[in-house]
């Protein structure tokens, strides 16, 4: 018979289910989740290098000091880049893997929110560390955050400066949120969620290997501004989607719902979860297919 | 009855516990967004370049500016930033026209009147007067 401590901590516990991708990856000793937070650890300990060369005053010179005049700095760069989309796209497996087994029928609905806050804040990073380049795409990227955050009514000026800074400046603010807001906060989250502080070192031995072999393979420098702008390629469907739809609309309206119908999951009075979890599904996985072709369109042209 | 009453308790208290979270939360974020907006940025309402305005062509680019030449050979400074999502604009193919890298929008030379794409309106246009040294100086930049 279970103690009270026990049913306690299996009612808190998220995902007691082994989704399909985990199923596989276990072969291999690991799951999705660990892979994440190895891939966190990773962005988290080559950040700590690349902060020792990076100046949010000068992002342009210091970003191109790292790739050309620092020993092996593109080789960091390169893997604290890689590591963020290795997290991303860890990440949004394991949010697939745990929505098909229904791990939100046993997990409770604080624990599923902070989970689900994970993601925004996941890419977040991704995106305010991409706009820190100081470059042609990563200027752009800044702006046009800042343009739709300023577009929202009554508040948007003040929190588009809390949260980006002014992008005609220097980048203090959006450097300060990059490495506390959507670096530790999330840490402080996952360190909640998977109930350890280190991924264990064999996961993250195995997401080191694989980033910077990936790594010295693709590096890639700074784009030049005036060009076409190329954005993350996880953006790069809302980046096509802003030239027929409004701003408010497209980068707004449907993340928070998005994140809504994922963390409204946790609650045992919504009912309908099923529907929600495949809705949400489809949505997704329209908006990853939408986003691949159009990062390709824009790779080949 | 009791009982019922009973088990709504945590729940209630939960539920309590979390708008009084969202409340402070919201509070301190309301505040902290009024301390980061009230910091001084850099602000250039004028910017004297060292541009000789004899020298300018029919377009040059400058970090926040396009300095354009109409018919009459009168200048005119366009702020660079679309009005879209405030991406900077850049000369479009041939020099015809100029053209925001980041959705396509389209604007007239040399008065920024939007021609097509997402943004709304056209470029805004700034004052620009020329100093007794016959360089150029841009007013009215935030």
């Amino acid at each position: 018979m279970a103690s009270t401590e026990d049913t306690a901590t299996a009612a808190r516990s998220p995902g007691v289910g082994i989704g399909p991708l985990d199923r596989g990856l276990r072969k291999l000793g690991l799951t999705m989740g660990q892979l994440c937070y190895a891939a966190l650890a990773l962005t988290v300990v080559s950040g700590v290098v690349l902060a020792t060369a990076y100046d949010p005053a000068q992002p342009l010179a210091s970003t191109e000091a790292i790739h050309g005049a620092i020993s092996f700095g593109f080789l960091v760069q390169a893997t604290h880049n890689l590591g963020a989309h290795l997290c991303i796209i860890a990440l949004l497996a394991h949010t697939i893997d745990q929505l098909l087994v229904g791990a939100y029928r046993d997990t409770d609905s604080a624990v599923w929110w902070r989970a689900t806050l994970l993601l925004p804040l996941i890419i977040a990073a991704a995106f305010t560390g991409f706009a820190l380049r100081g470059d042609g795409d990563a200027s752009a990227a800044h702006a046009i955050a800042y343009g739709v955050i300023s577009s929202i009514p009554l508040v948007g000026d003040d929190l588009a400066g809390f949260t980006l800074g002014n992008p005609h400046g220097n980048l203090n603010t959006l450097y300060l949120h990059h490495v506390v807001t959507f670096t530790l906060l999330p840490w402080l989250i996952a360190i909640d969620h998977a109930r350890r502080i280190w991924s264990g070192w064999l996961v993250f031995a195995a997401a080191f290997a694989v980033t910077t072999a990936a790594a010295l393979l693709y590096h890639p420098g700074t784009s030049a501004i005036g060009s076409d702008v190329q954005g993350p390629w996880y953006f790069a469907a809302v980046q096509e989607l802003l030239r027929y739809l409004p701003a408010t609309m497209v980068a707004l309206i449907f993340p928070l719902l998005m994140i809504a119908m994922l963390g409204s999951l946790g609650h045992e009075v919504i009912g309908r979860h099923r529907r929600i979890a495949w809705a949400w599904l489809t949505i997704a996985g329209l908006y990853l297919v939408a986003t691949f072709i159009t990062h390709l369109l824009g790779l080949l042209s | 009855m009791p009982a019922a009453a009973d088990d709504d308790l945590p729940q209630r208290r939960r539920w309590l516990t979390g708008m009084a979270a969202i409340a402070f939360t919201g509070g301190w974020l309301a505040i902290a967004m009024r301390v980061a907006s009230s910091v001084p940025r850099a602000s250039l309402r004028s910017l004297h370049t060292k541009l000789r305005h004899a020298e300018l062509g029919k377009l040059t680019l400058l970090a926040r500016v396009i300095l354009t030449r109409n018919d009459r050979d009168e200048l005119i400074a366009l702020d660079r930033r679309c009005p879209h999502l405030g991406c900077k604009v850049g000369a479009g193919q041939g020099n015809d026209n100029l053209r925001c890298p980041c959705h396509g929008s389209e604007f007239s030379l040399p008065d920024g009147e939007r021609l097509s794409g997402p943004a709304t309106r056209g470029l805004h246009q700034l004052e620009v007067t020329i100093d007794g040294a016959d360089q150029v100086v841009i007013h009215g930049l935030d």
